[in-house]
């Protein structure tokens, strides 16, 4: 019983974590259908920020709003300065731009940092854990869950309720209609990097937390995760996002626990075939919705 | 005598212009005789061989593909598997399987046998992703790439897992390189002009219409896939057989940025294009990668300086996609404009010389 | 002063000539219907003037104030309002919330309020459906609400491509009422139909348009009397 529990909190707990990527990633291709692979980087940024502004007088909410902040500069920057010049051209030019503005911020973090993780000062409650009943439940699962839980939140709120949310919805449904009544493209799509960057930047700090370091390659692992999430969800809609962030999550406590050391060395193979079987055979994504692969706008 | 028409000019001189230039650059380089330069000079062959490969695919069909890397490190490593000597791979690898002990094949059939097995592999993955469209192709390829990379780096008693694999016998040479890549760049113009190319630009220029005049799109692109899967896999195993040591991060994201850099500043569309991208990225990289070293020796230079030749490369193929997204020689391959001019002149001013009234008298 | 003007309008996709050289005019108040048959060039016509289809030459002016070089959000910020042949209506937004698209514009929150209520009391289907998503409405309610929202945009032209495209006859009947209805109550229309008949007979003028060219113009009855002439020649519309 308690092994449930215990797996349930894990996965959770890194559902919910991934299932914040999936949906920063989401936010943008819903609107531009662009897969931005620039987008692991915006967790790098919000991990150096942390790193370079720990130690001051700024306390660790302080760093976390930094970070968050940071992070979303860093993607409506991308999007002014290398996405929007590309956007009337075609969806390859697009893609190969996110993958040089992924470059591009890898390489400078390397340069201006280090080519060497650097680890950031996470405090020591965060890796205890809570006794509940003879059930072991880790602290930092615990904030993880309540984080990511309190930003879901507040993203459904502000897409459900608010007049910015519908013109995002809207603009993910039929782009070119939104813009004949009126609604200006580049702010819709600004909006859509800024968000994404917040997502990325909430989800980054939290993700750096836990493994307690950042380098300039600290993004790769999430945006693939991202990316399987999104597909599996179908690509189409943000609670697919979610469905997929957290079946992630599940997926990969489920198989560390299930699959012996050696085979579990080649997990990222297997579920990265997944992914390609998903696009192939089911492309409205395992969980449900419809898939698009046009692009409008 | 009436030319066939793959031989007339406006077609032949681009081939005869491209492999000049790049004639002149190895016999310039030979000339040199620095082993830098040579150095430099053959893994820019390599990148021909590699980045023409990519082209035939994506050029020809304007799909994307993030997992053509991933060929030329399956190249690269099967390469090894094939060419080393019994008693290196008792050092090298280990744990290799007993059937693959004592296989050693000579270069030229280890790179074959090395390509076939990239092209059999891209044969097998790629038939259902050839159905996909555009950001679904993309992203699969992607997936592609990470597969390849995880195996590659895991699958330890193949490939020494994520560390070095060392030992390689040193083949490939400045001129070994520079011949393949002439007979890749044959190739690939040969293979643009080829039916199946037509076929294939002719989907990526409107899919619909391909279709509806016959064109069995998937299966076109499958077999483009495969045989540009076979050269990526014959440039990874010329660069394995030059470098001689290496690890599955040498097949993987940065690489990835190279070869799409030069594909795309050159212009994907055309080989002439494509073969010029190599060689001017090549040459860029490598006087940026000299200034890092200059300013690396610098006590004063506040910052580390590997990865600032990366960064102006990634500026300037944002730069080109923005501002000239078909990349330096955009459709018309270099000097096939000129030839059409030109050809067009003399039939106008003399009409009974042409081509066709001349095949009429013999 | 002409409400819009279209002079020398020349559009393409591709290596396909769509337009070839349109001039039309839309005087205020007026109902101008474009007709012709299908892939005649109509849609594309629409679609250059509210700046979806960019890749043309020519002069677009909207009260003598040139148009063409302005993307779309500019153009209906200026008050053209395009109903799309696919009615562009959102189908994962409800239908309350589509309406409100339609007011992005507006920042009054009493006119919006009374504006809403008009158009309620013309579709009283849309005031029952409010919270329904708008992707399970039928094809007429749909076309509805497409109508209904571009007129919450509050309009100087309103241009309307193929209203009556997929729907039963009773409900072109009502369709064309509707039209009707709106130009007796001051709207300037621009209506694209296919239904040549039944546009002819609620216009004040209209366009032939045949292949990318204005092949007639003038009252109704002028057009009929051409289009008799040319499907004498050409054997039916």
């Amino acid at each position: 019983m308690n092994d449930i529990l215990q797996f349930i909190i894990n996965a959770l707990s890194l559902g919910s974590l991934y299932a914040l990527f999936a949906l920063g990633l989401i936010m943008v291709f819903g609107i531009l259908r662009l897969v931005n692979f620039a987008y692991g980087e915006l967790i790098m940024v919000a991990g150096y920020t942390w790193y370079i502004l720990q130690g001051t007088f700024i306390p660790l909410v302080g760093l976390l709003i930094s970070a968050v902040v940071a992070a979303g500069l860093a993607s409506v920057l991308t999007e002014r300065v290398a996405f929007r010049p590309v956007r009337s051209n075609s969806m390859n030019a697009m893609l190969i731009t996110s993958f040089a503005v992924s470059t591009l911020l890898q390489n400078m973090a390397l340069v201006f940092v280090s080519p060497r993780p650097r680890a950031v000062d996470v405090p020591t409650w965060f890796h205890t854990s809570l006794n509940v009943g003879g059930l072991r439940i880790g602290v930092s699962n615990l904030i993880i869950i309540a984080i990511s839980g309190l930003t879901l939140l507040a993203l459904m709120l502000l897409m459900q309720r608010t007049r910015l949310g519908l013109t995002l919805r809207a603009a993910s449904d039929d782009f070119r209609m939104l813009q004949l009544l009126g609604v200006r493209a580049n702010q819709v799509i600004a909006t859509a990097f800024l968000i994404s960057g917040l997502l990325a930047g909430v989800a980054g700090f939290l993700w750096i937390g836990r493994i307690g370091s950042v380098s300039p390659t600290v993004g790769m692992a999430p945006l693939l995760v991202a990316l399987i999430a999104i597909v599996v969800g179908g690509m189409s809609s943000l609670s697919g996002a979610i469905a997929g962030g957290f079946f992630m999550g599940a997926l990969t406590i489920a198989l560390q626990l299930i699959l012996p050391q050696d085979l579990l060395a080649f997990r990222d193979a297997v579920i990265f075939a997944v992914v390609i079987l998903v696009l192939v055979v089911r492309p409205q994504g395992l969980i449900k919705g419809r898939f698009a692969t046009e692009r409008i706008g | 005598m009436k030319l066939p028409s793959g031989l007339a000019p406006r077609k032949v001189i681009p081939v005869l212009i491209t492999l000049g230039i790049f004639l002149i650059v190895a016999i310039a380089a030979s000339l040199f005789g620095s082993s830098l330069v040579d150095r430099i000079t053959t893994v820019m062959f390599v990148n021909v061989i590699m980045v023409l490969g990519l082209q035939i695919f994506m050029g020809n069909s304007g799909l994307l593909s993030f997992a053509h890397v991933g060929f030329m490190g399956i190249g690269a490593y099967a390469s090894a598997l094939f060419s080393l000597p019994p008693d290196q791979k008792l050092m090298s690898l280990p744990d290799l399987y007993t059937p693959f002990q004592d296989l050693q094949l000579g270069f030229l059939p280890a790179v074959f046998a090395a390509a076939a097995v990239a092209a059999i592999f891209a044969a097998i993955v790629g038939f259902p992703l050839m159905r996909l469209a555009d950001t679904a192709a993309a992203i699969a390829s992607f997936a592609l790439l990470v597969i390849v990379h995880v195996v590659l780096s895991q699958w330890t008693a193949m490939t020494n897992g994520p560390r070095t694999l060392f030992g390689l016998l040193k083949y490939t040479d400045m001129w070994t390189a520079a011949i393949w890549a002439f007979i890749i760049i044959v190739v690939a113009f040969v293979f643009k002009e080829s039916s199946l190319g037509m076929k294939l630009r002719a989907s990526r220029d409107n899919v619909h219409a391909a279709n509806a005049v016959g064109i069995d799109v998937i299966k076109t692109r499958w077999i483009a896939f495969v045989i540009s899967a076979f050269i990526c896999g014959m440039a990874g195993a010329m660069w394995a057989h030059f470098i001689t040591s290496f690890q599955p991060g040498a097949f993987y994201m940065s690489m990835t940025f190279i070869v799409l850099t030069m594909l795309i500043v050159g212009g994907p569309q055309t080989v002439s294009g494509t073969a010029l991208g190599v060689l001017i990225i090549t040459v860029v990289s490598e006087s940026l990668r000299q200034m890092e070293n200059t300013l690396g020796m610098n006590a004063n230079f506040p910052f580390d300086t590997v990865g600032m030749t990366e960064i102006l490369l990634a500026i300037v193929l944002i730069l080109v996609l923005a501002f000239r997204p078909g990349g330096l020689v955009e459709k018309t391959e270099l000097g096939a404009g000129w030839a059409k001019r030109r050809g067009r002149l003399r039939r106008q001013t003399q009409p009974e010389t042409t081509d066709e009234s001349l095949a009429g008298t013999e | 002063m002409t409400l819009l003007t279209v002079q020398n309008l020349h559009a393409r996709y591709g290596a396909i000539t769509a337009l070839k050289g349109i001039d039309l005019r839309v005087e205020e108040g007026e109902l101008v219907a474009l007709v012709g048959a299908n892939g005649a060039g109509k849609t594309t016509t629409l679609a250059a003037i509210a700046g979806a289809h960019r890749s043309y030459t020519g002069t677009v002016m909207l009260e003598g104030t040139r148009i063409d070089n302005k993307s779309s959000p500019e153009i209906a910020r200026r008050g053209i309002a395009l109903v799309p042949e696919d009615r562009g209506i959102f189908p994962s937004l409800t239908v309350d919330e589509n309406l409100q698209l339609g007011s992005y514009l507006q920042h009054r929150k009493d006119q919006v309020a009374a504006q809403r209520d008009r158009i309620f009391e013309r579709f009283p289907i849309l005031s029952q459906r409010a919270n329904q998503g708008a992707g399970t409405l039928s094809g007429g309610e749909q076309q509805q609400l497409a109508i209904a929202r571009a007129m919450l945009t509050q309009p100087r032209l309103l241009m309307l491509d193929e209203p009556s495209l997929g729907l039963s006859p009773t409900l072109v009947d009502r369709m064309f009422e509707v039209v009707q209805e709106l130009h007796a109550e001051g709207v300037t229309i621009l209506l694209v139909e296919q239904n040549v008949t039944r546009a002819l007979d609620i216009a004040d003028r209209a366009y032939l348009l045949t292949t990318g060219e204005l092949t007639a113009q003038g009252t109704p009855e002028e057009i009929r009397a051409s289009i008799d002439i040319e499907s004498a020649y050409l054997g039916g519309l």
